[in-house]
């Protein structure tokens, strides 16, 4: 018997492709339109504030500028100068030691805050808010406060150091003590930041985990080295680089509490830098250096942007 | 238990343990308050003290005979009118970062548009451009553009500044609102930017509040770019003027002090009081050095 | 105040994964048809399209002439009524109430707006709550409340996304009601998403059945019950799940389907299941496919009743054949049974549902020689006996 090969059963009508009108989207719709208006004064700004700037920072690098008169082209002889001058290579050397000294200082402490300060108890909220105090107040007035306090001014150190026979320690004049005081700087005021990225890198640890790894009888350190520090790989990183990047071009910390010296000591590039622009009026010289230092931060930023699109990947 | 021990017996070994670890680490804690807090604590008692008073050694800890000289001292010689600077480019900071800042990322947030996920990766990589590096060509530039030494060129820069840690922040609680409510919205006959500012905005408080926190703490507190930017005393912010109090008045800590404590009493008062956006805005992850 | 609602051809694509692939729908006003299917299968593709939330990456989206895949959803007059419910949480219920009224464009002078609330805060139920937070609200209430936001502009189309899937089952039982109702009394076209069949079938005038992104089949309740399309249908659609035998129908002695090895015998009825006969099929039996019957009607088959289900006024008598498939059927509470009873079972023709096993469609069954029965089945067969209720 032969036999109706379709699916139209009993009247009712199943989808049938019939003929489809080809529409298709135009190249930008009405809301991405709209989406590029929103966000036009974010980067017309940004492109006008940052983007300009840099670029005509580098067309004056290559150029002696007297009184901002651009005199002559130079190419990169600017660059030259600025790689072979004394006071920038004196002032790379204190860069180094100041950014690795404050780092370990820093990364150090904020983790011992973090992971003391961990749980939301209320004594331990107290203490992360008082340790974030120095982070958000003025930098410039921190550095101030410091100052007076490691100055021979205040008596404070003499007082403290006196019964050591030490007495007449002048921090601020001794190159070795003033650069201490300047990493101390650092780390007073950014450990709590580093204790605060560190933090939501904790908090983002199930606790499952650490029951897990207490039941199974790991120890207190055992846990930290194999279950906190592998999970808190990128965290870290994160935080190392975005410290660093601080550290490297930071000159308040410098200009206020020590002024650079004793004689160069303590003079990081940021404030190299900062002399060159404002005080020496040596534009192309100055722009030069910031466009070096400028591409040694693209390096880094680079590598905080690479993180932070994996911490992303990771827990989206 | 008899009766009759002594009340410490009764207390049970592991009980006592457990009471001294808290009191430990309560007194941790409070060290660490303290060394975290002692600076601005002496900054604050020195402004108190009187000059004479201030030469004794060794220091005294609080001050014998508190005095507001130096305070004084410092409104005759007009102070004020650099914290009216500061007040008025913080406002201006916050309504431009705010305004521009929710508009992206609303955008960001709700929108599918080509290039919007580079812009975010873009927005990570501004917030972590270290300012003083970019100080020298700002300055040549701003130089060109004839808006050095004005307080609209600061706070064109300034918003420039905190824009993408703002947009980052607001962008990240825009997430979080339910995106019916929007639908709900955009169906009921309200266009994108009406659907922002009618049921978004209005819900964005805490996100809104740490946003503006952390633009009117960088406007408040710049030191860097301000220095760098402007030279006139008209516009001249409060600590701009602090520094240049100390090469004036050199070794003179009382005024020097007093005026550090006029920049920071504003800064800790707004931190006691948002304590929780703060750390809320932070902890997701937009924290600038 | 109605129109018509009309899908030409329209897909979407999320990334390299179709939604929706060249779907062809056209509402007719005044209309309620539900969107049914699991989840992922495109009901909430279509409605997003429709209230204009997705934009389509081809085809044609019409209400009524005018093609609208460029307006947003602020321009396309629909009203929509979301599963949470979306209420704004800082407004009264006064304030969401008035918002779809305040909007650029529309925006009508207070005191219209005042009365107008007050009559749909009246028809819901809602004068005493309007100065209420949402989160004040029971869910029943906010529930009224998203539905008076989308009445209250007296939309051409009414948009609802499963807006019942958040409360409990009594509530959602009386909201059906007054939802059908609301439709009656305002007459718009309604499109409503839903993955609860029961919903599906006891509100619309039809029903469009998607799966994987396409649509299975489009009828009145009625048809999508007693005539699915193909056997995905067949199997969403129903109380319980419908059992599924491969075999061929036989008329070898008397008319029967054979499956391993067995004859189930098929009592005599109004249907030409005679010419399909010895075509390989696949045969779906639900709850009322299958009868008891005494053991000398003319046509039986013995069974073991495993395991009895009390379903309200009804049994549900899981009965097992000789060779052990699992049957199903419903009788009368009071009629005497118990497990391990030795029964005799018969296949209801007019109930029975054939598909090509290769496809999946459904068989068509030629005309009867008398050419009766067959345009219409025996309707009383079915337990279920709502009519075809298009209102267009």
């Amino acid at each position: 018997m032969a036999l109706p090969e379709t699916a139209d059963y009993w009247g009712s009508r199943p989808p049938q492709p019939l003929v489809m009108p080809r529409r298709r989207r135009p190249l930008l719709s009405a809301d991405e339109i709209r989406a590029y208006g929103f966000v036009a004064p974010l980067v017309v700004l940004e492109i006008l504030f940052v983007v300009t700037p840099l670029v005509i920072g580098f067309y004056y690098s290559l150029h002696r500028v007297d009184y901002f008169e651009l005199t002559s082209f130079r190419g990169f002889d600017n660059y030259w100068r600025v790689l072979t001058s004394p006071m920038v290579l004196a002032s790379l050397a204190a860069t180094a030691i100041f950014a690795i000294g404050a780092l370990i200082l820093t990364l150090s402490v904020g983790l011992s805050l973090a992971l003391y300060l961990e749980q939301d108890t209320r004594w331990n909220i107290f203490a992360r808010a008082a340790a974030l105090v120095p982070y958000v107040i003025s930098m410039l007035v921190g550095s101030l406060l410091l100052r007076w306090i490691f100055s021979t001014d205040s008596g404070l150190v003499a007082a403290a150091l006196g019964p050591f026979g030490l007495g007449d320690t002048t921090i601020l004049a001794d190159p070795t003590a003033a650069m201490g005081a300047l990493i101390f700087n650092a780390g007073w005021r950014d450990s709590a930041f580093a204790m605060i990225l560190l933090l939501a890198g904790l908090k983002s640890i199930p606790p499952q985990l650490h029951a897990a790894a207490r039941v199974d009888g790991a120890s207190a350190w055992y846990r930290f080295r194999h279950v906190t520090l592998p999970l808190m790989r990128i965290p870290i990183l994160i935080a190392v680089v975005r410290l660093l990047i601080h550290f490297v071009n930071v000159l308040t910390f410098a200009l206020v509490l020590t002024g650079g010296g004793p004689n160069g000591a303590t003079q990081t590039m940021g404030l190299a830098m900062y002399r060159l622009g404002f005080l020496d009026a040596r534009i192309g010289e100055a722009n030069a250096l910031a466009i070096l230092v400028f591409l040694f931060n693209i390096v880094l930023i680079a590598i905080n942007v690479v993180l932070f699109s994996e911490r992303r990947r990771a827990a989206p | 238990m008899r009766p009759d021990s002594p009340g410490k017996a009764a207390i049970p070994l592991w009980k006592r343990r457990q009471r001294m670890r808290a009191l430990v680490r309560r007194a941790i804690n409070l060290a660490i308050a303290l060394v975290a807090l002692f600076p601005i604590l002496w900054g604050l008692s020195t402004s108190f003290k009187t000059t004479p008073e201030l030469a004794t050694f060794p220091p005294t800890l609080l001050p014998a005979h508190p005095t507001l000289e130096h305070y004084a001292l410092l409104f005759r010689t007009g102070i004020e009118r650099y914290m009216l600077n500061s007040v008025f480019l913080s406002a201006a900071t916050v309504i431009g970062c705010l305004a521009f800042g929710s508009l992206a990322a609303y955008a960001m947030a709700r929108v599918k548009f080509r290039g919007g996920n580079t812009l975010l990766l873009v927005i990570v990589a501004l917030m972590s451009i270290p300012l003083p590096s970019l100080l020298v060509p700002t300055f040549t530039f701003l130089a060109q553009l004839g808006l050095l030494d004005s307080l609209t060129g600061l706070a064109l820069l300034y918003i420039a500044y905190q824009l993408p840690i703002a947009v980052w922040v607001l962008y990240g609680y825009f997430l979080t609102i339910p995106i019916e409510l929007e639908h709900a919205a955009r169906v009921d006959g309200y266009s994108r930017f009406a659907t922002l500012r009618k049921v978004i905005l209005p819900l964005s408080g805490p996100g809104l509040v740490a946003a503006g926190l952390f633009v009117v703490t960088f406007a408040w507190n710049d030191f860097v770019v301000a220095v760098a930017m402007t030279s006139s005393d008209a516009v001249r912010t409060l600590p701009v003027a602090i520094y240049g109090y100390l090469g004036f008045y050199g070794r003179e800590w009382g005024p020097l002090t007093a005026s550090a404590i006029l920049s920071t009493i504003p800064v800790i008062v707004v931190f006691i009081v948002f304590q929780r956006f703060f750390l809320g805005g932070m902890t997701s992850g937009g924290v600038k050095s | 105040m109605t129109t018509s609602v009309q899908f030409r051809g329209v897909t979407k694509r999320f990334g390299s994964a179709e939604a929706l692939s060249a779907l062809d729908l056209k509402v007719e006003p005044g209309e309620f048809v539900s969107l049914l299917g699991p989840s992922g299968s495109g009901k909430s593709t279509t409605l997003g399209l429709l209230a204009g939330l997705i934009e389509a990456d081809e085809g044609e989206i019409l209400i009524g002439d005018r093609i609208v895949n460029d307006i947003g959803p602020e321009g396309r007059d629909i009203a929509m009524v979301f599963q949470n419910y979306a209420l704004y949480p800082h407004m009264t219920v006064f304030e969401n109430l008035a918002f779809p009224l305040r909007a650029r464009g529309r925006r009508r002078p207070e005191s219209e707006i005042e009365s107008r609330i007050a009559a749909v805060a009246h028809a819901l139920g809602l004068p005493d709550l309007l100065h209420r937070y949402p989160r004040e609200l029971s869910g029943g209430q906010q529930q009224r409340v998203a539905l008076g936001r989308a009445m209250i502009r007296e939309p051409k189309v009414f948009l609802l996304d499963e807006p019942l899937s958040n409360l409990d089952a009594r509530l959602r039982i009386r909201m059906r009601h007054d939802i059908k109702a609301l439709h009656a009394a305002i007459g718009s076209t309604i499109i409503y998403v839903t993955h609860d069949q029961a919903e599906a079938l006891s509100m619309s005038s039809r029903i469009a059945i998607f799966d994987k992104g396409k649509l299975q089949q489009y009828a009145s309740p009625f048809e999508i019950y007693n005539r699915p399309a193909n056997i995905f249908v067949a199997n969403f659609v129903g109380e319980r799940e419908t059992l599924f035998l491969d075999g061929a129908i036989a008329t070898d002695p008397a008319l029967c389907f054979r499956c391993r090895d067995e004859a189930l015998a098929i009592r005599p009825g109004a249907t030409n299941l005679g010419a399909v006969a010895g075509r390989p099929l696949k045969l779906g039996l639900r709850t009322e496919a299958v009868e008891l019957v005494p053991a000398d009607a003319p046509a039986a088959f013995p069974v073991t009743v495993s395991q009895i289900e009390l379903a309200g006024p009804d049994i549900i008598v899981y009965a097992t054949t000789g060779t052990g498939i699992e049957l199903c059927c419903r009788v009368p509470a009071n009629r005497p049974i118990a497990r391990g009873d030795r029964l005799h079972a018969a296949l209801v023709p007019e109930a029975l549902h054939l598909f090509d096993p290769e496809t999946g469609a459904a068989i068509a069954l030629p005309a009867l020689e008398n050419s009766q029965g067959r345009r219409e089945p025996a309707a009383a067969a079915f337990a279920y006996k709502d009519a075809v209720q298009r209102t267009a």
